[in-house]
């Protein structure tokens, strides 16, 4: 594996190599920006090959402070590119939820037919995410809610 | 892995930093701004024309800021263009 730090005690900074089709451009634009208060940061490089980050101590620091610097620049990318993925995965969940609550807000006069037909398709998939919820295994009846599971007996004892 | 040398020169009588930066990471316009917002601490100057790179020249008010001035402006440069991109 390449080596992607190198550390220049002398002139206290740390270089960091970036493959830049593991880490797009945004997340490390992103994890640069969490870096700002720690150390001074100067983007160079080819941003369709290699990106070069520069990150130069504001004190001076040993070799051994440095290397952590440019490990925990490494984890910060891991932690964003983490998280580019999985917002992008779960973009259109959270679209579904989001149009579902605007929808609920509108009032029943808005909701005409043509309105309807934009939101079929998350209809569809909707009732998928049902029957997945359908599919899963209860054995402990955690998912009764209260009223089914303690609502008659509530009734019998207020009768007493 | 080779980083060129971006600074050109760094003149402490003429209180001045020369530098390079990388056209494909550092917008022209974010750096008209942050020379805009440093008019407080320096008066700068931006030269393009160097192929991949633009060039800038920044004259600093205080000799005690010289050293780091070039990296403040470039941190700053890099925070503009994280907020206005809302990357």
């Amino acid at each position: 594996m390449k080596e992607c730090l190198t550390v220049n005690e002398q002139e206290n900074y740390v270089l960091v190599s970036i493959d830049s089709k593991i880490y797009p451009l945004d997340v490390i634009y992103t994890a640069a920006y969490v870096f700002l208060e720690k150390a001074y940061l100067i983007l160079d490089g080819d941003p369709k090959k290699e990106v070069l980050v520069k990150l130069i101590a504001k004190r001076k620091a040993s070799r051994e402070e440095l290397d952590i610097l440019g490990k925990e620049f490494l984890n910060e990318l891991i932690n964003y590119g983490f998280h580019k993925k999985q917002s992008e995965q779960n973009k259109q969940t959270k679209q579904i939820i989001l149009q579902r609550a605007l929808l609920t807000n509108l009032g029943e006069e808005i909701k005409s037919e043509e309105y309807l037909d934009e939101f079929e398709d998350l209809e569809g998939m909707e009732e998928d995410l049902e029957d997945d919820s359908e599919a899963m295994d209860d054995p402990e009846g955690i998912a009764i809610p209260w009223e089914e599971k303690y609502g008659n007996k509530k009734k019998k004892n207020s009768k007493r | 892995m080779v980083i060129k040398k971006r600074k050109i020169q760094s003149d402490r009588v003429k209180r001045e930093v020369c530098f390079l930066l990388n056209k494909e990471f550092y917008n022209l316009e974010e750096i008209e701004e942050a020379l805009k917002d440093f008019k407080g601490v320096c008066e700068g100057k931006i030269e393009e024309g160097q192929g991949k790179r633009i060039k800038i020249l920044l004259k600093s008010k205080d000799l005690s800021i010289l050293e780091t001035l070039e990296y403040e402006f470039c941190n700053y440069s890099l925070g503009l263009m994280k907020n206005n991109r809302c990357i």
